[in-house]
């Protein structure tokens, strides 16, 4: 009898209880908006950072949205992001990412081997990552950026020039390819007569990016290591710390400019930490369900002139 | 049992007035009683830590449970979770006290500490409805609707449906959540339920139904101004305006200042074409705290419609204002 009286304080006590004026209104507001075709209202413009294994938390950040009938209409990445973006912007279903996230390993799309491994520390010759092309290509196929679901931009950087190199047109999979390609241990990826590596280093959180397809509202999901948390044992992990705290420094401008950011607290995951890659799924639906509703409520102020045109128009 | 000792010094601390402790309870059955007929503040005065000493294991870890019950009700969640944390680290196995601390971290909304509890419950326990139930919540809570299906799925019990039926909904399952809903309505039709079958019918877009659903769940609850207010909203938003704005005006007369109220008026002044009449209204409410998101929204209607011209897609000049007498 007492673990009923529990059971059923616990179910009285928790949900259905009345609706705050400002939850009734937003849930308002937003069915409102979330009609309207895209040209009647900003268009939403979702921004992945870089991160490694961490940059999986975009798969759970995107379930959420997705979930939650929040419109995207361009995406834009970096690094992780640009891999996780490409997919998403292709069409695959939050399962089909899932799916991916589960077999995903580090190595993949590298050779990185003992024997590659051995290369590089006796004849200085870095790594490829030639074979990322195809992974990519396996999940999207050998499409142009135009051929996309959803249009689509990422972010590499020429390190002979040290220039931001924008991405939003021809083939996908090099361009991928190039916007994770880290430097100092994987071969720059030539590309019309540029030699790239990762964008984390010049734009770790691509807002410009998703503007320059047009964004007028961005929400970023950002997924930081902590830097000062970081062990610095090898070559690999000293790289990687160049990257995230040159990302770091950058991505406090890139911030300024979004509209929104989740921040899925995935610090503690190491950037080749891929056997954690499903934990930081959870921790993406984590932070994008806790801060989802000031999300909505973030656009819909965002979109009073498009929703106060809509009524005009009668609708 | 290593931490028992320690349990001991610290128990004193979360109970009341232990100095009149004594004999007033002869049973462990005495202490259910008087928790069943809520009479929490009696049991807290009379249970002292001798009585408890002298109790049995099996009954002693029902005195905790029921003396973090008690704490609870009275309103000393602190409290409870002292005793509940004794209680543990004497029984770490007893799967009571560990639910009912699971229970009281996600009612506090310390959902990360009561998943982790629950979860190990369920591993252990899997024929444990209360685990299953507890843990179901705090997914839904944390927004892993897919597991908080699964765990609805599992208890398959009538009072939890509307709760299974809200996280289908909100996982965009609308058919599967409306005839859940729908059997719930046959067997026993309540507000709650009838507020879900609305929205789940507003999301499917059959706004014509859910009206009607809202109806039902506030005819059931007239004095819930929350429906009301959310029916003048639908009724407006769907182009019903009369009827809308007799139920605000009924609001206002009992609330002048009702935030939501105002706002549904400053909407309909709105789309009447009254627009200084709106503005004022939006001025004045863009100032309350009460409700600060539609402080906003009024803030950022008012900017909006004070500048026509300042980033509507469509150029506001050309709103087709309808001047009325208030203008």
């Amino acid at each position: 009898m007492l673990h009923l009286i529990t059971l059923l304080f616990l179910i009285t006590t928790t949900g259905f209880c009345s609706e705050t004026p400002d939850a009734i209104l937003r849930d308002m507001l937003w069915e409102q908006l979330i009609v309207l075709p895209s040209d009647r209202r900003p268009k939403v413009g979702l921004v992945l950072s870089g991160g490694g294994a961490r940059g999986f938390a975009h798969v759970g950040a995107i379930e959420v949205l997705e979930r939650g009938g929040f419109p995207i209409d361009v995406v834009a990445g970096t690094s992780i992001g640009a891999i996780v973006g490409s997919v998403y912007a292709n069409g695959a279903s939050v399962e089909k990412m899932r799916e991916m996230v589960k077999k995903a390993r580090f190595d993949q799309g590298t050779n990185l081997n003992s024997f590659g491994l051995l290369r590089l520390f006796l004849v200085e010759s870095l790594l490829s990552t030639k074979k990322m092309e195809s992974y990519i290509r396996s999940h999207i196929g050998d499409k142009q950026f135009h051929e996309l679901k959803k249009p689509f931009a990422c972010v590499a950087m020429d390190l002979k020039t040290g220039e931001r190199i924008l991405f939003k047109e021809g083939r996908v999979a090099p361009a991928v390819r190039a916007s994770m390609n880290l430097p100092g241990l994987f071969k720059p990826v030539e590309y019309r007569h540029r030699y790239l590596v990762d964008g984390g280093v010049v734009d770790y959180i691509p807002v410009d990016a998703a503007k320059s397809l047009g964004a007028q509202y961005v929400i970023a999901s950002v997924t930081e290591g902590d830097y000062t948390q970081a062990p610095i044992t090898n070559v690999l992990l000293s790289l990687q710390q160049v990257i995230d705290i040159r990302g770091a420094l950058l991505s406090n401008a890139s911030r300024r400019k979004a509209n929104f950011i989740v921040e899925p607290s995935v610090g503690d995951i190491d950037f080749y930490q891929f056997e954690r890659s499903e934990e930081s799924v959870e921790r993406g639906v984590l932070a994008t369900q806790e801060t989802f509703e000031r999300a909505k409520e973030s656009y819909i102020l965002s979109s009073m002139p498009s929703l106060i045109t809509a009524w005009k128009n009668g609708k | 049992m290593g931490n028992r000792p320690m349990g001991w010094m610290l128990l004193p601390v979360f109970l009341f007035h232990s100095s009149y402790a004594g004999g007033l309870l002869d049973s462990i059955g005495t202490a259910e009683s008087l928790l069943e007929q809520n009479k929490c503040e009696e049991l807290l005065l009379n249970i002292s830590d001798s009585w408890l000493k002298s109790l049995t294991t099996q009954n002693q870890k029902r005195a905790y449970w029921i003396l973090g019950q008690c704490h609870e009700k009275t309103g000393h969640p602190d409290k409870a979770l002292g005793t509940y944390q004794i209680a543990v680290r004497m029984y770490p196995k007893d799967k009571n006290l560990l639910l009912a601390l699971a229970n009281l971290f996600h009612r506090v909304e310390l959902n990360q500490r009561a998943r982790v509890i629950y979860e190990s419950l369920v591993q252990k326990h899997p024929d444990f409805p209360e685990a299953h139930l507890g843990l179901a919540e705090t997914y839904k809570e944390l927004g892993l609707l897919n597991q908080a299906a699964k765990h609805y799925e599992l208890i398959k019990d009538k009072k939890t449906s509307l709760h299974y039926a809200e996280v289908l909904r909100q996982m965009g399952n609308w058919d599967r959540s409306e005839k859940i809903v729908q059997s719930l309505l046959e067997s026993a039709p309540d507000e709650t339920a009838w507020i879900l079958m609305a929205k789940i019918q507003r999301g499917k877009g059959d706004k014509a139904a859910s009206l009607k659903s809202l109806k039902k769940a506030s005819r059931l609850s007239p004095h819930r101004v929350d429906l009301l207010l959310m029916m003048a909203l639908w009724l407006e938003a769907d182009g019903q305006s009369q009827e809308s704005i007799q139920i605000i005006q009924s609001i206002l007369r009992k609330e002048p200042k009702n935030p939501l109220a105002q706002w549904v008026l400053a909407w309909h002044t709105l789309k009447s074409g009254r627009l200084t009449q709106c503005l004022e209204i939006l001025s004045t409410l863009s100032q309350q705290k009460e409700a600060p998101f539609i402080a906003r929204v009024s803030k950022a209607m008012h900017a909006t419609l004070e500048k026509p011209n300042s980033g509507a897609p469509d150029s506001l000049s050309t709103f087709n204002f309808q001047p009325t007498s208030h203008d």
